[in-house]
């Protein structure tokens, strides 16, 4: 036999079977690891597997808590439906029970009956049916037959259709009748046995009813409790039915992310791991009740994360919030990476800077957050508990690295907010409202930032905001206007619109909600104010005369700190140029002689305070306890700064200048924001007095160094270079005139300098007119020659004495004005203040309105090493605005290339704020129903509010519950301001007075009317009448008042004023009212000073100042419940006080009172006699 | 079977003594100095009260030291101890009178949602401005001679403070508890907390010039004493 030949292989079989046997079981191998992987939560390090699965592990710790609060909400329920009477219930049911089985045959009877009458009563009815069906079927076939044959009624075939409609009418009527019949006596059949089972079946009912919690609880802790049912609906692979562990997500339809070139709604999984966020926690008093019956509790915002609800339930997630989970969903908010369930990937973002410290938890092997412990709180709860754990100090970043791997996601677009900055995102949506509840963070940085004016360098299209009106049919621009109270002119300049152009309907006009005011005082009148001296002292550090100055330092910075002598030379430069060009009108001495003490008494008296501090550390300055409820420490210090700290103003002004400042601040600056106090010319010249004894020590006894000549050519060279060649600019440093004429002019000559050949055209134009007029001999060619000519003799005059005024200036003063004006153009100083010449120069700062979106790559982090972060990078340019350059200072970069922004002196918190405003201007695009579109009401509240803030009303008042900083400033109780508007339900202002009072005491307040023992002075701000009418609307609308106010009729009838007086004398109200110049039975200026905090406002002005309506329904009733600890008594109007009295009826008797106090104003008239208040004609 | 009885006896002895052992703290609060002028009150500006001061103008009674140099209207009550019981508050009203212009009495203890009568004993305008923080404040003008109004405060809170808006020397202080153990020092200094059930307690002296002091003591059955003693404060 032969053998058969081997077949040849390639490949040596034993071989190939033992690498099948290795690949098998690294496949089977893997195949459970996969599983394994994926039910315990994906965590093997060495495989680089970092927890992608740790969700279902959060799942199990929640359903584990789930089934706890199932169950001892199912063991509530129990006792709650005991306490409303359960057992009662039963022991009724059980005894109706007993007494029915007696009746147990009785019963099984009437039930029989009952069914066999139901079922012969539905027979009738099926039987009824049919014949109406029959009837209906026959009485169309016999309309049928009738119009075949041509409407015969005689025709054989229509009578026999007639015969069988007669009959199927017959037989419906007859069942018909069977059919109610039959219904009658299954009804008395049914009664019946209702009459032996009906009592106890309503019991039955209500016992259900009172159950229905536990029923629904008890299901759904029974289905999570079925160890069987879980282990299957949640097998491997058995899982993709209807697993109890499984990915959860929110579609918010309306909110988009940007993927890659397209925008999708966003699938927000976060509850997935998020899984209690939405859980409420039991009230106070179900909490004490439960720990009372021992049941268990689970306090969901206790509970360590992912599971803990979230802290705001009011605002978010919750169904009835305003920002319900289902329509916003999480990342719309809080940023992230939406479809993400692994925890760096998602984008979780640590707070990376301060410290805290750490301990690591026995259970989970967490490292959280170390709570002080409550030794005696600890003590009860465990006392073997004592194992001390050290804490150990490290950022929440090391924490999360520790316990989630967590990594930096540099290339993620939004990267979740960290929690301090979380509020940044309702800017997108909120940026038109003054106050944000749950966005204070918010609030103060976009105030910060509108009080630094880093809006008005860097565009902010969130800070300036707008709310926009669609024109409709009918209306005029003038209306429109009107409406809002805003300038037409800024309207119109606003819009782009021509001077005269009407407007469109459906336009869409902009109407600003805040007018932005430059930051920094006006520059035009400076040599006046400051010396040169001192000018230059502060422009080296600002922060060291006045360390909460709102002006940023440019010198002495990481890219200039080396060169001293350079910075002598821009800061002499500047200072130079600003005194050059300085209106310098003569301010004489005050007519009397000033007292500082008396002016020291009088700073702390008529509200200075609110907005100033003397020497206060501001950063340190915190409201004092009884007004802490009115203002965080924030808003106290916003208050008590919305002026300049005035120690040190000895050391800057003279006594001359803050005198005539003091006595009218506008004419110094028609745009400062500080008010007049109508402050006699001693009052005056007495402040001004002390506050020329408020010396800086430091800066009085500070040396400035030399400027040094050449460092002043050299950088003169430098910026004449920017334009000219180097040639051409060694020889115009000795020409510098026609560079710097422009900054001697003013508003007239600047159009001239500013556009090189107007002047040569507008002559042009005189000779053409005159060309004109000698053809046509028009006079009103010539009028119109005449005034062009006379304007430009004006102008040439002007130009030809500037000429002369700056050919007069030595070699070395026009090189310090010229380079002055270079430094103020390169660093912006006009975007503050008003500098002559700079009136149309660009703000210089680059816009910030999408900066939340900047890619991190495009932002430059320089040399300097910190993370590769949005925030990161803007505190760092917060705190060290010039440390980008570090490194790089003439070597990459040359002196006009360093970078420009200045220093402002902030703290952490500040920097927080404003870098929460910032990372909130974002580009994201809102779908229409998102930003908030105002109603012309709203916008006018907003407006208000914007106001309020403004003008720092809250600085002296409490408005809208917030406010009264003034009572921290050591004023005692009785003698602060009035409250002007509480929380809702309390006093509303737009309530309590008549606009065209509010209007024209806002206009014009006087001295010592209303409340004349007061010390504090309502300023007098200079409102233009649409700013005031921005304030009464405001007030009108937010109190939900009346409004045109129609002024109430007072009944006259003498019996009711007589009884309205009688009840005046028995209350004895001018006891501590001021009524005709009297309190106390005495003249006013009798009173002695302690007596002084208990009187009470002047009645004589009631009549024209309050509302009739508010005083007789609200303010009589219960003064307490509109002004919360008002000095003005309850009384129990009615026959209580007063018997006799109209019957003793309180409300007859409130008006009579009322009444009467309102007619006392006829006998004298109040202040403002102008009363053509717009306010209460529109 | 003689031991037994007495096991028996002991036993229930001590459940007796378990379930119903009360006792009393008394004491005395001295004042530890020389005894400050009363100040005279200026009643010019209600004409109707100097009038009733005509013979003698009345004295500030912020402090009154008693003759035995004991310190009247201080109160003193139980801070802690008592938690997790509870007590009724009692049907009959605590009274305080404006007389003369003045409360009285000025300093004294009440429970919360115990009714609080107050009377108005004078021809004149008087409010009653209580301003507590944990209850409704409120005020009252009372305008004519006996008028009586009734008032509770829903929470305890020690103290409340009384004022006369009118007549701003006007004052009183009331401490509201959610418990009957408390007293206030009279004529003699001395005060008696009574049926204070066994236990451990933190019982506190406060004055209004004088702030408050506070002591532990042990209740038993019987009587505990507890004296308090305060110094005056530097000027």
């Amino acid at each position: 036999m032969r053998n058969q030949p081997e077949t040849v292989h390639a490949y040596n079989i034993p071989r190939l079977n033992w690498w099948f046997l290795i690949a098998s079981a690294l496949f089977v191998g893997c195949f459970v690891l996969m599983i394994w992987v994926d039910y315990s939560g994906g965590e093997l390090p060495f495989l680089g597997l970092k927890g992608d699965r740790q969700w279902k592990n959060y799942q199990r710790e929640f359903y584990t808590l789930e089934k706890k609060r199932l169950a001892s909400d199912a063991q509530a329920a129990e006792l709650r439906a005991n306490e409303q009477g359960l057992a009662k219930l039963e022991a009724e049911e059980n005894q109706l029970n007993t007494q029915l089985s007696g009746k147990r045959d009785e019963l099984a009877k009437r039930q029989a009956e009952a069914a066999e009458l139901k079922v012969e009563a539905d027979r009738v009815m099926r039987e009824f049916t049919m014949a109406k069906a029959t009837r209906d079927e026959v009485r169309s076939f016999y309309e049928a037959a009738l119009e075949r044959n041509e409407l015969k009624k005689d025709n054989p075939e229509v009578q026999d259709w007639l015969d069988r409609v007669e009959t199927a009418n017959d037989r419906a009527a007859k069942l018909e009748l069977r059919n109610q019949e039959a219904d009658a006596k299954y009804n008395a059949a049914k009664a019946k046995v209702e009459e032996l089972v009906g009592q106890r079946n309503a019991i039955e009912a209500q016992k259900n009813r009172l159950l229905s919690t536990k029923t629904i609880v008890s299901k759904r802790l029974k289905q999570l409790s079925d160890s069987l049912v879980q282990t299957v609906v949640n097998a491997p692979v058995l899982e993709f039915a209807a697993a109890t562990y499984k990915v959860e997500q929110i579609v918010a339809e309306s909110h988009h992310v940007d993927v890659n070139f397209t925008t999708v709604p966003r699938v927000d999984r976060c509850i997935t791991c998020h899984k209690g966020i939405d859980r409420k926690d039991a009230t106070t008093d179900e909490k004490a009740w439960r720990a009372q019956h021992k049941i268990d509790n689970v306090e969901w915002s206790k509970l360590p994360q992912p599971l803990r609800s979230h802290p705001r339930l009011d605002l978010y997630v919750s169904d009835t919030s305003p920002h319900p989970a289902s329509k916003f969903g999480c990342t719309s908010c809080h940023w992230g990476w939406d479809r993400e369930t692994n925890f760096s990937r998602a984008g979780h973002t640590p707070h990376a800077e301060e410290k805290g410290l750490y301990v690591q938890d026995k259970d989970t092997g967490f490292w959280v957050p170390y709570a002080e412990p409550d030794e005696e709180e600890d003590a009860k709860v465990k006392p073997a508990a004592a194992t001390k754990v050290k804490p150990v100090e490290m950022t929440q970043r090391d924490a999360w690295e520790k316990n989630y791997h967590w990594e930096h996601q540099e290339f993620l677009t939004q990267p979740m907010r960290a929690k301090k900055y979380a509020e940044a995102s309702c800017l997108k949506c909120h940026n038109n409202q003054t106050h944000l509840e749950g966005g204070e963070n918010l609030d103060h940085g976009r105030r910060l930032i509108e009080q630094l004016g880093c809006w008005s360098c860097h565009k902010m299209k969130q800070i300036e905001t707008y709310s926009v009106h669609h024109v409709a049919e009918g209306e005029t621009f003038e209306e429109i206007c009107k409406l809002y109270d805003v300038v037409p002119a800024e309207v119109r300049k606003l819009n782009n619109m021509a001077a005269d152009a009407p407007v469109t309907v459906g336009r869409e006009l902009t109407i600003p909600i805040r007018t932005l005011r430059k930051p920094g005082p006006s520059l035009y009148k400076v040599a006046t104010k400051d010396t040169k001296e001192w000018t230059r002292k502060w422009l080296h550090n600002p922060a060291a005369f006045r360390p909460n100055t709102y002006m940023p330092r440019f010198w002495g910075l990481d890219n200039n700190k080396d060169t001293p002598v350079r910075n002598e030379v821009e800061i002499n430069a500047i200072t130079e140029f600003l005194f050059a060009v300085s209106e310098k009108p003569a301010y004489p001495p005050p007519p009397v002689k000033g007292d500082a003490a008396h002016g020291k008494q009088l700073v702390q008296q008529v509200g200075c305070l609110a907005c100033h501090v003397i020497d206060d550390k501001l950063m340190d300055l915190k409201p004092t306890k009884d007004v802490a409820k009115y203002l965080d420490k924030w808003e106290y210090r916003r208050a008590r700064s919305q002026g300049p700290q005035l120690g040190g103003a000895g050391s800057k002004s003279d006594v001359n200048w803050l005198y005539a400042w003091l006595k009218d601040p506008k004419q110094y600056n028609p745009k400062t924001k500080m008010p007049n106090l109508r402050l006699s010319d001693q009052e005056a010249a007495d402040i001004a007095e002390y506050l020329h004894s408020l010396k800086h020590a430091a800066t009085d006894d500070q040396k400035l160094d030399p400027v040094d000549k050449n460092e002043l050519d050299a950088v003169t060279l430098e910026y004449l270079q920017v334009t000219l060649p180097r040639k051409q600019a060694e020889e115009k440093i000795n020409n510098l005139d026609d560079l710097i004429e422009q900054y001697f002019g003013d508003e007239t000559t600047a159009p001239y300098y500013s556009d090189a050949t107007r002047l040569a055209r507008e002559q042009a134009q005189v000779a053409a007119l005159q060309k004109e007029y000698d053809e046509t001999f028009d006079d009103a060619v010539q009028k119109k020659k005449e005034a062009l000519e006379a304007s430009l003799k004006v102008v040439q005059e002007k130009m030809a004495a500037i000429k002369q005024q700056v050919a007069a200036l030595t070699p070395e003063e026009k090189k310090n004005v010229f380079l002055g004006s270079k430094l103020i153009s390169r660093l912006g100083c006009f975007a503050c203040h008003d500098i002559r010449g700079y009136e149309n120069a660009k703000p210089i700062g680059a816009e910030l309105s999408e900066w939340g979106s900047k890619p991190v790559s495009k932002l430059d982090f320089g040399l300097i090493e910190i993370e590769r972060d949005r925030i990161a990078w803007l505190k760092q340019k917060l705190k060290a605005p010039r440390s980008y350059d570090i490194g790089r200072i003439g070597i990459t970069r040359s002196p006009q290339e360093l970078l420009k922004m200045g220093k402002f002196s902030l703290t952490e918190e500040q920097m927080d704020q404003i870098a929460t405003v910032i990372s909130g201007m974002t580009d994201e695009k809102l779908t229409a129903d998102e930003p908030q579109k105002l109603t012309p009401t709203e916008h006018m509240i907003e407006r208000g509010r914007w106001m309020v803030k403004e003008l720092n009303c809250t600085g002296c008042h409490q408005i809208e519950g917030k406010g009264w900083a003034i009572r921290s400033t050591g004023i005692p109780p009785g003698m602060e301001p009035p409250m002007v508007s509480g929380l809702p339900g309390q006093l509303r202002q737009g309530q309590r007075t008549q606009p065209d009072w509010l209007f024209h005491f806002l206009k014009a307040p006087q001295t010592g009317q209303i409340r004349p023992w007061l010390h504090a002075r309502m300023p007098t701000f200079g409102l233009s009448d649409a700013e005031a009418n921005v304030l009464v609307k405001y007030f009108a609308y937010e109190g939900r008042a009346q409004f045109p106010y129609q002024s109430a009729k007072i009944n006259n009838d003498p019996v009711h004023l007589a009884a309205g007086k009688q009840l005046f004398e028995q209350l004895k109200c001018a006891l501590c009212h001021i009524v005709e110049g009297k309190a106390l039975g005495k003249p006013l200026s009798e009173i002695p000073e302690e007596d002084l905090p208990r009187l009470a406002p002047n009645l004589s002005l009631a009549g024209k100042r309050l509302q009739r309506d508010w005083l007789i329904n609200r303010w009589l009733p219960e003064p307490l419940a509109q002004v919360p600890g008002t000095r003005m008594p309850q009384f129990e109007y009615g026959a209580t006080i007063a018997p006799n009295i109209l019957g003793g009826d309180g409300l007859k008797q409130r008006e009579a009172l009322v009444d009467y106090v309102l007619s006392l104003a006829e006998h004298e008239d109040h202040a403002v006699n102008n009363s053509s208040a717009t306010a209460s004609k529109q | 079977m003689q031991s037994k009885q007495w096991a028996v006896v002991a036993v229930v002895a001590v459940a007796a003594a378990l379930s119903a052992r009360a006792g009393d703290v008394s004491g005395s609060v001295k004042f530890d100095g020389e005894a400050p002028k009363m100040k005279k009150i200026k009643m010019d500006a209600d004409p109707k009260c100097a009038e009733m001061h005509a013979d003698e103008p009345a004295k500030s009674e912020e402090v009154v030291v008693n003759e035995n140099g004991t310190l009247k209207n201080v109160f003193v009550y139980v801070k802690t101890g008592l938690e997790g019981k509870t007590f009724d508050a009692p049907k009959e009203p605590v009274e305080i009178r404006q007389h003369g212009c003045m409360y009285s009495p000025r300093v004294f203890g009440m429970m919360a949602k115990q009714p609080l009568k107050i009377h108005n004993d004078d021809d004149t305008l008087h409010n009653v401005h209580a301003m507590p923080t944990a209850s409704k404040e409120f005020n009252i003008g009372q305008p004519n001679q006996g008028m009586e109004t009734t008032r509770t405060f829903a929470n305890p809170e020690v103290m409340v403070k009384f004022k006369c808006d009118v007549h701003p020397w006007m004052a009183a202080y009331v401490g509201v508890l959610s418990h009957p153990f408390f007293a206030t020092t009279g004529e003699d200094g001395k005060f008696t907390i009574k049926g204070l059930p066994a236990g451990e307690y933190e019982i506190v002296a406060w004055h209004e010039k004088f702030g408050e002091q506070s002591a532990k003591v042990k209740v038993a059955d019987g009587a505990v004493s507890q004296d308090f003693s305060f110094k005056p404060t530097a000027e």
